[in-house]
């Protein structure tokens, strides 16, 4: 019975959201606002431009493929470089307490902050950004999985102990696997905070991306480029956290087979 | 907070201490030319420029726009949030309703809609705190609906046999067992909206503490650019930890328990 009723009123919630999307068409086609236009025209210009390669000499796609490449390589070596440190902090009470006061107070620091330090030391090139993302998702990636090391209970490694498991052996059937759900929460919050930087540093300075087409083409008053490049960067912050809930499932029904 | 043996005592001081080796190595490099002047200042430099702008009240200036904002902003969606969260957790009809409609506006990225508010707003302040407002709300009204959800049926049948009315039932059980998960987003909105009016302010201002970097930095006044940092590395610090004391006080129940 319950059931029922969700269902039914998740329907009306999806009604509700296509109404308000027809009513922004009627409301906008009225009023012929240029700042503001109807769904239909913004949809018509993405396969206006999708198709002609038209917005400054370069196609939709390739500005679609350099943030993402963008996004990538920043989050990537984030997560590569943070998580065994993670590990090491969560795993050494030493070297928690060495990094900890550090870590405090570096982590309430928006990296957008340092942007003017990064372009003072590497130009207006490709470089800054890569850093920008990259210290951006450094932080929540490390604190996490260093409270997740260090949050597995005592008995989990004693066991390990008991049984003769090497160091190595500990830390890949035992305190990784046990920490995952941690690692997993902090890359994820990591993922929104990087795209969101890609796109800032986009916008700050760039010759090509979803932010920079969103930037300039508000810039030169070109609105329906600017809508196009909304809509673009919400259909790819949406997909970057879908492939990443997907593995995340992938990943802990693999380590749930497994037994660990 | 937590009792230190003394072996943990040294590790904490000597990651303090660290910094200051930092400084040291800071100025021995500034001291030997081994980076440009106009990339890197000598930390006295930098010094005498916090100091200069703090006693000729410029930082105090962007302080009191950028400390407003943030704080208007920061109430606001902390209230509307909260609230909004609190119904939509107690009925699930309202929640399934609207839940489309959250879960295709929480996925813009906030930097994308900042050109959209400066159209409509222009660079005023209004539209620095509705950009600020949009782009924080979401996580403050997630972590309530989810904290409104996990509630345990069994309380709040608890809360039933007692014979308890509405309001009670609201303050003494719904607003306590949610409390966790509210602060926990609160404190994820509040590094949000110091980052999102930073970045409003680059893009478009001329007050406050982000214009002031960004001003110090094309004029290429590099010691002033790092004491706006440092400034505001302080500022951010302070806030969180202000934050974190005051909800550590109004819920000393919950961390007493956990820890």
């Amino acid at each position: 019975m319950r059931k029922t009723v969700g269902v039914s009123y998740n329907l009306y919630g999806w009604f509700f959201l296509i109404s308000l999307f027809v009513i922004w068409e009627i409301f906008a086609k009225q009023a012929n606002l240029i700042s503001l236009p109807p769904p239909s025209t913004i949809v018509a210009s993405f396969i206006d431009i999708a198709l002609h390669n038209d917005w400054q000499d370069v196609s939709l796609f390739s500005h679609i493929t350099s943030s993402l490449r963008r996004f990538l390589i920043g989050y990537g070596a984030s997560v590569v470089l943070m998580c065994p440190l993670g590990i090491l902090i969560g795993k050494y009470s030493n070297v928690y307490f060495l990094t900890h006061p550090t870590i405090d107070i570096l982590r309430t620091l928006p990296a957008i902050v340092l942007y003017p330090i990064l372009i003072i030391i590497f130009g207006f090139g490709e470089e800054f950004k890569y850093l920008l993302i990259f210290i951006s998702c450094a932080f929540p990636i490390i604190i996490n999985t260093a409270d997740g090391v260090r949050g597995i209970k005592r008995t989990l490694l004693d066991t390990g102990l008991v049984y003769g498991l090497s160091e190595k052996e500990i830390l890949l059937k035992i305190t990784i696997p046990a920490a995952s759900p941690y690692i997993f929460s902090g890359c994820r919050v990591a993922l929104g905070i990087g795209f969101i930087l890609t796109i800032i540093a986009e916008m700050l300075h760039s010759g090509e991306g979803i932010g920079h087409l969103i930037f300039y083409s508000a810039r030169q008053g070109h609105f329906n480029t600017m809508y196009v490049g909304i809509v673009l960067g919400m259909i790819v912050g949406n997909l970057l956290n879908y492939l990443f809930e997907n593995i995340e499932k992938f990943v802990m029904k693999w380590q749930l087979l497994k037994g660990g | 907070m937590q009792n230190f043996k003394k072996k943990e005592f040294f590790y904490i001081i000597s990651g303090y201490l660290l910094w200051g080796v930092v400084v040291v190595i800071w100025q021995f490099v500034t001291a030997n030319k081994f980076v440009e002047p106009g990339l890197l200042p000598p930390p006295n430099k930098v010094f005498f420029a916090f100091l200069k702008h703090t006693l000729n009240g410029n930082f105090l200036d962007s302080f009191k726009y950028t400390g407003s904002r943030i704080l208007v902003a920061f109430t606001l969606a902390a209230f509307i949030n909260v609230f909004l969260g609190l119904i939509l957790g107690r009925s699930y009809k309202l929640f399934l309703f609207f839940q489309p409609t959250i879960t295709f506006m929480r996925v813009i990225p906030p930097p994308c809609f900042i050109a959209l508010i400066f159209i409509f707003f222009g660079t005023s302040d209004l539209g620095k705190i509705v950009f600020i407002l949009i782009g924080v709300s979401f996580p403050i009204l997630l972590n309530t609906i989810d904290g409104v959800r996990d509630i345990h049926p069994r309380l709040l049948e608890t809360a039933k046999v007692f014979g308890l009315n509405r309001y009670e039932v609201f303050f003494k059980f719904i607003l306590p067992a949610t409390s966790p998960y509210i602060v926990s987003g609160l404190r994820v909105a509040l590094l949000q909206t110091i980052a999102l009016s930073i970045f409003a302010e680059y893009i478009g201002s001329t007050n406050g503490l982000g214009n002031f970097i960004l001003r110090m930095h094309s004029t290429w006044k590099t010691p002033d650019m790092y004491a706006g940092i440092f400034l505001l590395a302080f500022f951010g610090y302070l806030i969180n930890y202000l934050f974190f004391i005051l909800t550590e006080r109004l819920m000393y129940w919950h961390y007493g328990r956990t820890k």
